[in-house]
């Protein structure tokens, strides 16, 4: 389907692959393994929704997945459609990240940081809002991380593989 | 047929629909009423409403009424006879100790009526079961004396009930009058919608009201399915959170807010310059210009409001897009084919027009991105933004002539 520029400039790929490579990285941290590439189709539409944002106030990489989500189950509201409904965004910044080498895919369906890095200087250039992405994707890494496989993540979000 | 057709009298059965309804809408206001989660409801199962709950049964007989002063729940009343010959009947299907008996009536009880017992379950019902047998004593021996008269017996609608009662031993009529509660002056059947709203906590107010109807109506048709028995007799509580979760997501696809009516665009904002040089080809004056920046810059921070609160929304944005570029393309392709024999003036008169139609009639002409949405400057706005894009345009050749 076509996408207006507005559109696209909202969810450009560039910055979505940033938001990818940061979650990689955190999750790594955490499991000493990489994210399941069906991960990241949980983890960028959580840290891109706006109407979310404020369920991250008060939480910090140690809170864990349960936690949040039982102290906000407001996420949980309609999550299989915000999921699904963010397919096309999250598949265009993984194929965007793997060409700016930011992420590697690996031949067991991994996502892996790749040779880039996210430039150190972007995080000045933003805006508080965006900033405040980058710093929830990076919890969302270490709570997916510290929550078991990627069956339980996603079991313990109502969601279904 | 005519519409203001009175009911016929002799076949009036207001009052026993009414009540079925009653008993659907009572049994959903109990489940939603439940904190646990294996919380379960049967309608006409073996009580006009069942519920499971913690490993525990309660059964609800309803005395519902739409009369402005319901009848009173008295000792005398064909109501509460007919309710304990159901439940004695019921008796050998259940566990006394692990059942309650309710009697649910819009009505009131008589507060020097010996019923009023059954208003409190901690209560003692010995004073109450003897005037029941008392009573029940009064009703047979009434209806033995008519008959050895030769008269026709009365109280024929207690009897059953009245019979029932005094067949049980003394010490069984007490232990079921122990797991009997009176569930006085409840809600009547118009009242439910506004009780079942106030239960659904997750739902922002203004839409609960709303949400507790879609969810009437979808218990309703559960409730006739498991009569016909297309599903299961017992509808879980889960399935109704389910039900939910889905009435919100309708309700949020249905309910965009217009968020940029009442606001202009920054006095140093500049369109793409697109938007003008599409304009321009059809001589275009100010005030398009004027009204087209106006629409576009409204409807491009609605685009952003909604894809920033919500990633999903992109997938509906790009399809209400498509939507605009077909109507557009319709008459765009029209005006190609009118235009084949004319003037370049007239040719661009004809792209003015179309213009204009995307400001003054598409807004009511092209259906909304949701059910009830309003707001003019999104479809007026959404042209502007994929003029820009060059997925539409206004001269018959604007692909041709704006190349650059």
């Amino acid at each position: 389907m076509a996408i207006a520029h507005d559109i696209f400039a909202e969810t450009n790929p560039a910055y979505c692959a940033s938001l990818l490579a940061t979650f990689v990285r955190s999750y790594r941290i955490g499991n000493k393994s990489e994210p399941d590439i069906t991960l990241c189709y949980a983890a960028l539409p959580l840290a891109l929704s706006g109407d979310l944002t404020p369920t991250f106030n008060g939480t910090n990489r140690r809170t864990g997945l349960l936690e949040w989500l039982r102290r906000s189950p407001v996420i949980q509201i309609r999550l299989a459609a915000r999921v699904n409904g963010s397919l096309d965004i999250v598949t265009e910044a993984i194929r965007f990240g793997c060409f700016s080498n930011l992420l590697e895919i690996k031949t067991d369906g991994k996502v892996a940081p790749g040779m880039s890095l996210v430039p150190k200087q972007l995080r000045a250039e933003l805006t508080q809002d965006t900033r405040k992405n980058f710093d929830n994707i990076d919890r969302i890494g270490h709570w997916f991380a510290s929550a078991g496989s990627t069956r339980t993540v996603f079991n313990l979000m109502g969601l279904e593989l | 047929m005519t519409e203001n057709i009175k009911s016929n009298a002799v076949h009036e059965a207001t009052a026993a629909a009414l009540g079925f309804y009653f008993q659907s809408q009572f049994a959903l206001l109990k489940l939603i009423s439940q904190t646990s989660s294996d919380a379960a409801a049967a309608v006409e199962r073996l009580d006009d409403v069942e519920l499971k709950v913690d490993g525990q049964q309660l059964f609800y007989q309803l005395k519902h009424s739409i009369k402005e002063f319901p009848p009173p729940v008295t000792l005398a009343s064909v109501a509460l006879w007919k309710t304990i010959k159901v439940w004695i009947d019921a008796l050998p299907f259940v566990s006394l100790a692990d059942t309650t008996f309710h009697l649910v009536a819009v009505g009131k009880v008589p507060t020097d009526s010996p019923l009023m017992s059954l208003c409190d379950l901690d209560s003692d019902r010995k004073a109450l079961l003897q005037a029941m047998e008392k009573e029940a004593d009064r009703v047979l021996t009434e209806r033995s004396d008519a008959k050895s008269a030769g008269a026709k017996p009365p109280h024929s609608a207690r009897a059953p009930g009245c019979l029932a009662f005094h067949a049980l031993a003394p010490s069984a009529r007490l232990s079921l009058l122990r797991r009997v509660i009176i569930q006085q002056d409840t809600a009547s059947i118009g009242e439910i919608p506004n009780e079942v709203a106030k239960r659904l906590h997750l739902i922002p107010q203004v839409q609960r009201l709303e949400a507790a109807k879609r969810l009437l109506q979808w218990w309703d048709q559960q409730v006739i399915f498991s009569l016909c028995e297309k599903r299961e007799r017992v509808i879980q509580r889960s399935e109704m959170e389910y039900q939910i979760s889905s009435i919100i997501a309708d309700l949020d696809n249905g309910t965009l807010v217009a968020d940029f009516s009442e606001f202009t665009q920054p006095e140093d904002y500049e369109p793409d310059g697109l938007l003008t040089r599409q304009i321009a080809l059809v001589d275009g004056r100010p005030s398009d210009i004027a009204k087209a920046i106006r629409a576009q810059w409204r409807a491009k921070e609605q685009r952003s409001k909604w894809i920033t609160n919500n990633p999903e929304m992109r997938s509906k944005i790009a399809g209400y897009d498509s939507v605009l570029t077909e109507r557009w393309s319709d008459r765009h392709s029209q005006m190609v084919e009118d235009c084949a024999e004319l003037e370049p003036s007239q040719v661009a008169n004809k792209g003015l027009e179309l213009l204009r139609w995307t400001h003054e009639k598409a807004p009511t002409q092209v259906e909304p991105i949701s059910r009830g949405w309003t707001a003019h400057y999104y479809v007026q706005g959404t042209f502007q933004v994929l003029a820009i894009d060059l997925r539409v345009g206004w001269h018959a050749n604007y692909l041709k002539l704006l190349k650059d």
